[in-house]
């Protein structure tokens, strides 16, 4: 696989780089270090994140914020005209170079394109690797998250990632839970127990019907109860055919057609009265159902809710409680925020004993209030499924409705009227009522029975019970062959979930087997690595690898009295779990086998002091960048806000030691690698001015900067803090200061009065400047025309050159600062002017 | 399985695909067309739900 190396890149228009048609470019040292000094704000992070943006595809410190406060247009830089351009150029062993060009637009969308590569999103995949970019916010992530989660970091560090994914492939089909759900699994059993139980029930009737009939046949004997139905429908009603269970005989028409219409109308009433008998007994079991086990836990509930209560006033207090809040949400505008009955939390620090013990009331009534709630859902929803209500319907009087006291159940709270043992009585009474009301449908039947000759009433009692039996039958075995599906879909299913899970258990195990031996052999690298930044230290680092899950361990080996090793994270500082985290970085890195053999690294030494930064420093330089005498060594581009490197850094810029180091500077149009001055500006100015582009701040800027110029070039005392103010003022200012300096110093006879602007010199400078500031804030952009503007222009360029001399021999006319005060400037061998 | 650490991801990620087919299951086609065209464990689940119910509800009709 070929090794791609980081040539160069080209940035214009992205995050804070704007250099409208002047591309930042940057030459890196691919077979060594580069590094990049910027302050804060210099744009030094918009390198890393044009790498990121252009290989990744996404900014990946992004991922970690929340939707509210992402927008994908500061993407593109806010002051550029059109796209955003970034342009790398890698280059392979052989020399061949692979050139990248992703375009960024206003929403933040991505294009990429390129010359050299066919496919040029398949080729930056290919190099998309975590080990590639790391910046101070991400590698301390590695310690401080749990060890699943260091374990999924690990996998995706060492190259495996991709693992990840499919070991949560694996465990999402093959949790029980989603089994259950995808295939019904649980349904399908629940239905075989259903139906097996309906099976006997219906089995039970039919032997107890023909008994009733004096048939005596097993209700499993299909065949023979069929024949014996098939020898009654011949005899009775002369129908002569194999009968099955695929047709339909209507039982009904059939006896009302063989006994006329002399006995109809007791006839049809006989069979009516036998229906009711037959849905009494269902709601007889029902009601006995019912009065069992769940009337004794729910008292036990209901019991645990009054328990809250301290008096039966709380329930009052309560309601009062309720019912003002109901109060006061009818009315519209009414504050919640302030209302103190409405919110008890109101009361905050204030609360005294008195709204203490509100407040403690309010919150018993309110768990009595949930338990009760709970109560009467899992009671109702029993009523429904117990066929109660059919009952009130059909025999309950109005004027005793149970269900209307049951849906009025907060008054029952308010009354302190409601009861558990009532509601057993009423169920009792209704269980009661049904046993009536059988007794009476028997006595009925039996004189219906006497009303009708016994051998019609025979024939009708025979008539119902086979076809009782002769549908039952049928339900049987239409639950039959549901059984036999579900068994034969279980008994698949079973290959399924057997294959999948011994698929995943082989997958875990191997996959725990290559992490163990990844963590072991990353191990002795790691150790080294953090002795190195951190020096002697007491404490061991240790990798370790669970064989169960995704666990990655990071441990401190047993030192002082501990017998076992310690977990990392609580004991570390945040220097010391920095450099462990490095450390692990830095050996996963090394031994990974990606083709991006380069590594990006963004402030990573900004938790440590000055020293411990050096030993990093060096670490990076001898054990992870490539050179001569570490070829397994990664191409290292090192970007630092840190003062403390410059020097370091600034030693080690030499072709010899394989390091290129840059300084990077900027304003808002332009950053470049090396210090800006007050002619770079003058340039962008005048360009914009005669582009017709001018922006309003660029004349701000330029003052700025000629002034804070002439401050350190003549070595005037200028407070600091006068010049880093952020004052509207801040020109007037800074030139009265010079203006004072000035003239202290020619009191004081430090310096050569007729070298530099009087006093009245400096006042019309400020008038003017003035003039020229107070229009340009007041001013729209469309009030300048192009004239006045380079006049402006001109006139800080005059109040500049009365702080220089101008030598012939010079470069560019030689306009130089004054390096000492006092003397008229001499050049050998060239004429100068003051 | 065996998986190699001086091997890439990719050439790992083969190594469990040949395994699956090696394991002649009705169901090692199923598996490996969903491992490895599935976007995310979701929509693995799905078109496990589908295929795998589809392939069991066939065999119990037949």
């Amino acid at each position: 696989m070929a090794k791609y190396f980081i040539k160069s890149i080209s940035i214009e228009g992205f995050r804070g780089i704007n250099n409208a048609g002047a591309p930042l470019v940057i030459q890196f040292q691919t077979d060594g270090v580069t590094s990049i000094f910027g302050e804060n704000g210099k744009g030094k992070s918009s390198i890393f994140e044009a790498f990121l943006f252009s290989i990744i595809g996404r900014i990946v410190r992004f991922d970690d914020y929340h939707g509210d406060i992402k927008d994908k247009k500061t993407i593109k830089n806010l002051f550029h005209t059109g796209d955003g351009s970034i342009i790398i150029e890698f280059i392979d062993e052989s020399h061949s170079i692979t050139d990248i060009k992703v375009k960024v637009n206003a929403n933040g969308e991505r294009s990429i394109s390129s010359n050299a590569s066919a496919n040029p999103e398949e080729f930056l995949s290919s190099l998309n690797s975590a080990l590639n970019y790391l910046d101070y916010k991400s590698f301390e992530k590695i310690i401080l998250t749990s060890s699943e989660d260091t374990g999924k970091l690990f996998a995706n560090l060492v190259g495996f990632g991709g693992f990840i994914n499919i070991k949560d492939k694996f465990d999402k089909i093959t949790r029980t839970s989603n089994i259950n759900n995808d295939f019904g699994k649980t349904a399908k059993e629940n239905s075989r127990i259903v139906n097996n139980k309906r099976i006997l029930e219906l089995e039970t009737e039919i032997k107890k019907k023909l008994s009733e009939i004096n048939v005596d046949i097993e209700p499993t004997n299909k065949t023979q109860i069929l024949k014996t139905i098939n020898i009654f429908l011949g005899k009775e009603y002369a129908i002569k055919r194999q009968l099955n269970t695929k047709v339909n005989i209507d039982f009904d028409g059939l006896i009302k057609s063989k006994i006329g219409t002399e006995y109809e109308e007791n006839t049809s009433k006989l069979i009516g009265q036998q229906d009711s008998l037959k849905l009494m007994k269902q709601l007889k079991k029902g009601v006995v159902r019912f009065t069992d086990k769940f009337i004794t836990s729910s008292s036990k509930k209901l019991k645990d809710a009054y328990s809250l209560l301290e008096t039966p006033n709380d329930i009052i207090l309560g309601k009062l409680y309720d019912d003002a809040l109901k109060g006061y949400e009818s009315i519209n505008e009414f504050n919640k925020n302030t209302c103190i009955l409405c919110r008890t939390e109101n009361l905050g620090n204030h609360k005294n004993t008195f709204y203490d013990n509100i407040n403690l009331r309010i919150k018993s009534y309110n768990k009595f209030k949930d338990n009760y709630n709970y109560f009467y859902d899992d009671f109702i929803q029993k009523i429904h499924s117990y066929s109660l209500i059919e009952i009130e319907n059909h025999y309950i009087d109005n004027d005793d409705n149970f269900f209307t006291k049951i849906e009025r159940a907060n008054d029952y709270i308010e009354n302190n009227f409601f009861e558990i043992y009532d509601l057993v009585n009423i169920v009792l009474s209704y269980k009661k009522r049904i046993l009536n009301e059988i007794k009476q449908i028997n006595n009925s039947i039996k004189q219906l029975k006497a009303l009708i000759p016994p051998k019609i009433s025979d024939l009708v009692d025979k008539n119902n019970s086979y076809m009782f039996v002769f549908n039952s039958i049928k339900e049987i075995e239409n639950l039959q062959n549901n059984n036999e599906y579900n068994n034969k879909y279980l008994a698949e299913l079973e290959n399924w979930t057997t294959f999948s899970s011994k698929i995943k258990d082989d997958y875990e195990n191997a996959y725990n087997i290559l992490m163990n031996e990844i963590a072991t052999s990353i191990d002795t690298e790691t150790k080294i690595f953090f002795k190195e930044i951190m020096g002697e230290v007491d404490v061991i680092p240790k990798l370790r690898k669970e064989n169960k899950g995704q666990k990655v361990n990071i441990l401190l080996e047993k030192f002082y009295s501990n017998s076992t090793d310690l977990k990392a994270a609580t004991l570390l500082s945040e220097s010391y779990r920095n450099a462990l985290s490095l450390s692990i970085y830095f050996a996963a890195a090394l031994k990974s086998k990606n083709s991006g053999n380069f590594i990006i690294l963004d402030d990573i030494t900004s938790s440590f002091d000055g020293g411990h930064q050096l030993f990093l420093l060096d670490l990076i330089k001898r054990k992870i960048a490539i050179s001569s005498s570490n070829k397994n060594g990664k191409q290292i581009i090192f970007l630092t806000h840190d003062g403390m490197l410059k020097k370091a850094l600034n030693d080690n810029n030499k072709p010899q030691n394989k390091w290129i180091h840059y300084s990077l500077n900027s304003n808002k149009d332009f950053t470049i690698l090396k210090p800006i001055t007050s002619n770079d500006l003058r340039v962008n100015l005048i360009t914009k001015i005669k582009n017709n582009e001018y922006d309003n701040s660029g004349l701000r800027i330029y003052y700025e900067s000629v002034l804070l110029e002439i401050i350190e070039n003549l070595n005037l005392e200028i407070p600091f803090s006068l010049i880093n103010s952020h004052d509207e003022k801040m020109v007037s200012k800074l030139i009265l200061a010079i203006s004072e300096i000035v003239e202290l110093k020619v009191i004081s006879k430090k310096i050569k009065s007729s070298l530099l602007p009087t006093k009245n010199d400096f006042k019309t400078y400020i008038q003017q400047f003035g003039n020229h500031l107070s229009h340009w804030s007041s001013a729209s952009k469309s009030s300048f025309t192009t004239a006045a503007l380079i006049h402006n222009v001109n006139d800080i360029d005059n109040f500049k050159k009365s702080f220089q001399y101008n030598c012939t021999c010079l470069k560019n006319g030689g306009w130089v600062y004054y390096r000492g005060l006092t003397k008229n400037p001499t050049l050998k061998g060239c004429t100068c002017k003051i | 399985m065996d998986f190699d650490k001086n091997k890439n991801e990719t050439k790992n990620l083969e190594i469990l695909k040949k395994e699956v087919k090696n394991r002649n299951s009705p169901y090692s086609q199923i598996l490996i067309d969903a491992l490895f065209n599935s976007s995310d464990s979701d929509d693995f689940r799905t078109i496990i739900k589908n295929k795998v119910s589809q392939y069991i509800e066939n065999k119990v009709k037949q």
